[in-house]
């Protein structure tokens, strides 16, 4: 009862603590998810404007160029004085509208870095079918992945400069005849001095058309970038179409722009995070902050950079408590209320808890009190008993009248005996049954008892009558047995005298003995047939209005069927009440007397 | 007779070079060392082009300057080191102009503005910047570079010397690091005027590296063992930052028709056909700074005179203001006599032409000697005093004795212990000799 009891109350406290506690866990995951994304997308927003600073470098740079080439003269003193003046420029490259590269040509008047620039850009000026090949989502990736590799000689339009719209007229009949066009115009060649370097590799060069998906590209946009991987990273070159329908455009200086970049934006002051500039491989260009990152440490935020440049990335890395500052916050309140709840929770758990073995404790000193008064009891009576028995006797056949009352005062005194015996009994209630269960012969005892209160049903007008019997003995004990008969025959006795029968009915198999008595009072209402065995339950007040009785006979009487293995039940009946008690059968090898005793 | 010859020739190749007006601050030098050759064979001849800028006598005359000191703080500059970068470079502003511009950053993994271009008068925070520099971290030198020169570009006029002092300790770990990425940018900030001078300090730094971004920017380099050189060396700089009279020079060699360019000596030069091109970005109040050009000549007919070549420049005139105009013709004549082309020898430009190959030749046993080669490199810098000893005896060159006793003892100092150093003592040498630094 009492581990019950302590269950129930630790349900009572942990299970809403529990609910709560994951409710606020939930919400408090909820919150952390959108601090952490508003926080994020605090570091995408300081990151993005240092983007802009880079965007509008290129963008400036854009301009720039675009205004130099619109303005210089082809020419190549005049490309060269370019060249000299700009110092984002390292070289510069014309096309004609076919793409057929003008300048520089790999002739005798070429210098050695127009020499070193054609090489560089080879696979602009050859891999016209690679050019067309590379579209602006998966141009990206493979420029990195190839840049990983090691390869040098790779390059890319990036989404920016070639878009989707790559010219379908590049068809193969077009390509053979760009191809075999006449080339007069441009071949240039002349004698090369005999120890120019690449003067063997490169001469064809000046004679082949420039990549016509140069041309193509120039054909629907004005202008834009190309980017490649060469030696130490990534190149751009930037390309027109001018107002004179050449395509002209200059290999950016890469030191340079990345000097330009560097100026523009920040420099190392206070900060408390870090920014990185990092190229395609993930190492630093640029960073400024003053924030020092573990070897292992991920940046919290990435942010790629427009095009051209979005192979390379700004990472922004900073110490951990820099993020949400409201979270601790709200985690407290949501604990505090946690903790408060559990310690109330708590509280009213104890309360009731002591409230209930105080309870408990008054009960227990209250049976206790009846016990000890009910053993006090106990000796007296038996003697008042043994007297009056003795009494009864002696006045036998001489004086009736005293005869009759020394009877009653048997018959009273057995009763209190009875009642006495239910109190003792219900007081061992819970310990456990002592183990005196051996054959007796059931009919003599349901006999005895019946004798028992011959004279009670006498004067009540109550007839009993009795069917079956037990033709071999039950495996119980006796007492217990006894006990539980006389608080039935006991209920009818106080209950159903108006019945004015009572049936005893005996029934045997090999296994069970079932024992029904059955009165035919008021019966018990179908509502309450379960609550008749709880203790001090009494069926009826009206019936049992002026009626004594302790309300612990039925209780007591199932208990010690079921100390026995058997049991008490009510059973359903047209009127009145009819109660079975089962004991077990004993078994035949364990009684050699049954036979002799049927 | 052979004489009178020569000195008719020499005249003539004197009245030929002769200045047609000496119209800026700069003196246009070109001559050959053989202006008589000997006709009837193919020859190489030697065609030195300098600049030479005049001496500026009035030093409040001279050009603004817009100066950014680059420091690197890096841990390896802790000590000494750093104390004596900032009192140079407190020195350094104590020599300036209060209308000069100075900017001051510094630099380890982490670039820091210290001062952003400001004026020379604001002093007492320049140099409050410079004291509080402290020594720690890693080295982005490109990018400390990178915002030096955005300092300086914040503020770039014309008419003014933009410069950039890079002093570093350490090999560039951040970023670009390589010679070539930095000699990239070097030639970037050229197109804009801005030459960057590096100072290399201690045995730590990366000669290559700084000698490429001096080289391709036009600046000097220097190379301090010690820290207490530090100051002589800033002194010296500021001494050629000071006497920059112009400025974007641009030197255009057409070679006259059936000449041949070879190669160029000293200097990057772009050689398109028969013109050679090259720019100084400064030139020197005081100091010439010259080219040297090897050329083919096709047999000529005695008695013929020949022009070898007309040289240009344009420059801008920083004492002025103005873009300036030079032109020089220089002419060969051909003969029959060898006397009179061995009279009419320039010995000036022939021991120029000497230093140059034997400078040359030292590059190339420092080459050997990166490849291990180390006695192979020994035997050739022997030879290269030998070659230097006869010609210093022949010219009766102290120049030419100096340097071929500095390439025996370089021979000597080429075992592993001693290398570090000695890379660097030649590495620059060899870049004093190409642009014909003053220290």
């Amino acid at each position: 009862m009492r581990r019950h009891l302590l269950i129930a109350l630790i349900c009572m406290v942990v299970g809403p603590l529990a609910l709560l506690a994951a409710l606020a866990g939930k919400m408090l995951q909820d919150e952390e998810t959108l601090l952490g994304h508003r926080f994020r997308e605090l570091l995408g927003q300081r990151l993005d404007d240092s983007r802009s600073a880079i965007t509008e470098v290129i963008g400036d740079l854009e301009v720039e160029l675009a205004q130099g080439i619109e303005s210089t003269p082809i020419d190549r003193e005049g490309l060269r004085a370019f060249e000299r003046g700009q110092p984002l420029v390292r070289q510069v490259f014309v096309a004609d509208a076919e793409g057929r590269r003008l300048h520089p040509l790999a002739d005798g008047e070429a210098s050695q870095d127009e020499r070193d620039f054609l090489e560089r850009t080879r696979a602009i000026w050859e891999a016209r079918a690679e050019l067309a090949r590379v579209g602006p989502a998966e141009g990206n990736e493979a420029g990195r992945a190839l840049a990983r590799g090691g390869v040098d000689s790779t390059w890319t339009l990036p989404a920016s400069s070639a878009g989707s719209l790559l010219p379908s007229s590049a068809s193969p009949q077009a390509e053979v005849a760009q191809q075999q066009a006449p080339q007069a115009v441009y071949a240039q060649q002349q004698a090369l001095p005999p120890n120019s370097p690449v003067a063997g590799e490169t001469s064809p060069e000046g004679q082949v058309p420039a990549a016509d998906s140069l041309a193509g590209l120039a054909r629907i946009r004005e202008q834009g970038w190309i980017a490649w991987y060469w030696e130490e990273g990534l190149h751009l070159l930037f390309w027109r179409r001018r107002a004179d329908g050449l395509i002209a455009g200059a290999e950016i200086e890469r030191a340079a722009l990345l000097q330009r970049l560097i100026a523009a934006l920040p420099a190392t002051g206070e900060q408390a995070s870090l920014i990185v500039v990092a190229d395609a491989q993930g190492e630093p260009l640029y960073q400024w902050g003053n924030h020092e990152p573990d070897d292992a440490e991920a940046p919290l935020a990435r942010l790629g950079l427009a095009p051209p440049l979005e192979a390379w990335a700004l990472l922004y890395y900073g110490p951990e408590d820099d993020a949400p500052l409201a979270l601790p916050t709200s985690r407290f309140v949501v604990l505090l209320g946690l903790g408060a709840t559990a310690i109330v929770l708590l509280g009213l758990a104890v309360f009731f808890y002591r409230e209930w073995s105080r309870n408990m404790r008054e009960a227990r000193e209250r049976v206790s009190f009846v016990t000890q008064v009910s053993h006090e009891l106990k000796t007296p009576l038996t003697n008042i008993r043994l007297y009056a028995e003795l009494l009864a006797d002696d006045l036998g056949g001489v004086d009736d009248a005293a005869e009759e009352r020394a009877a009653v005062i048997v018959s009273e005194s057995q009763r209190l005996s009875r009642l006495i015996a239910n109190v003792l009994t219900f007081s061992r209630r819970g310990r456990p049954a002592s183990e005196r269960a051996r054959p007796f012969d059931l009919d003599g005892l349901v006999r005895a008892t019946v004798d028992h209160f011959g004279p009670a049903f006498r004067e009540r007008g109550l007839e009993v009558v009795r069917r079956g019997a037990a033709p071999r003995p039950v495996l119980a004990d006796e007492d217990a047995t006894g006990q539980i008969l006389a608080n039935l025959l006991s209920n009818v006795e106080k209950y159903a005298a108006g019945g004015g029968a009572v049936e005893i009915e005996v029934e045997q198999d090999p296994r069970r003995t079932r024992v029904r008595v059955r009165d035919h009072g008021p019966g018990i209402p179908p509502g309450l047939r379960r609550r008749v065995f709880e203790p001090f339950f009494r069926a009826r007040s009206d019936l049992t209005e002026g009626v004594s009785g302790t309300g612990i006979g039925l209780t007591i009487a199932r208990d010690l069927a079921r100390q026995q293995g058997g049991d008490l039940e009510l059973v359903p009946a047209d009127d009145g009440a009819c109660f079975e008690l089962t004991l077990p059968t004993a078994p035949e090898t364990t009684d050699p007397h049954g036979e002799s005793q049927r | 007779m052979t004489r009178r010859l020569a000195a008719l020739a020499a005249l003539a190749s004197v009245l030929l070079c002769a200045p047609e007006a000496i119209a800026g601050s700069i003196e246009l030098r070109a001559e050959t060392a053989t202006p008589v050759v000997l006709a009837g064979q193919m020859r190489t001849v030697v065609l030195k082009v300098g600049l030479r800028g005049l001496d500026i006598a009035d030093s409040a005359a001279r050009a603004p300057i817009n100066l950014a000191i680059v420091l690197d703080k890096s841990g390896s500059m802790a000590g000494e080191k750093l104390e004596k970068a900032k009192t140079s470079a407190l020195h350094l502003l104590d020599r300036l102009r209060p209308d000069d511009l100075v900017s001051v950053v510094a630099y380890d993994g982490r670039v820091r503005v210290l001062v952003p271009a400001t004026r020379v008068s604001e002093r007492r925070r320049i140099a409050e910047a410079i004291l509080g520099v402290q020594a720690h971290g890693s080295t982005a030198l490109f990018a400390g570079v990178s915002k030096g020169v955005g300092e300086v570009r914040k503020f770039l006029r014309q008419n003014q010397v933009n410069r950039v002092i890079l002093l570093s300790d350490g090999k560039a770990n951040v970023g670009p690091s390589s010679p070539n990425a930095l000699g990239r940018l070097g030639a970037a900030c050229a197109k804009e005027r801005i030459a960057i001078t590096t100072v290399g300090l201690g045995l730590g730094y990366n000669e290559d590296l700084m000698v490429q971004l001096a080289m391709r920017s036009d600046g000097n380099h220097a190379f301090a063992a010690d820290a207490s050189d530090l100051e002589r060396l800033f002194a010296a700089e500021l001494g050629d930052i000071t006497s920059v009279v112009a400025q974007g020079a641009l030197v255009r060699i057409d070679l006259a028709p059936g000449v041949r360019p070879m190669r160029v000596l000293n200097r990057e030069a772009m050689i398109t056909g028969r013109t050679i091109t090259y720019t100084q970005g400064q030139v020197y109040g005081g100091q010439e700074k010259f080219v040297l050009i090897e050329a083919e000549v096709g047999p000529g007919v005695a008695g013929a005179d020949q022009p070898l070549a007309t040289v240009t420049t344009t420059y801008l005139d920083l004492l002025s203001g103005q873009s300036e105009l030079d032109r020089r013709v220089v002419a060969l004549r051909f003969t029959d006599s060898v006397m009179e082309a061995d009279a009419a020898m320039v010995p000036s430009v022939l021991v120029a032409h000497t230093e140059a190959i034997a400078n040359e030749r030292n590059r190339l046993a420092l080459d050997l000697r990166d490849r291990g080669e180390v006695l192979q490199a020994q035997r050739l810098l022997q030879a290269n005093s030998d070659y230097l000893d006869e010609a210093a005896a022949r010219y009766a060159s102290p120049k030419l004795k100096k340097q071929a006793l500095d390439n025996s003892s370089d021979a000597k100092n080429l075992d592993a212990e001693g290398w570090n150093r000695q890379r660097k003592v030649m590495r620059k040498r060899q870049y004093e000799l190409d642009v014909q630094q003053s220290f």
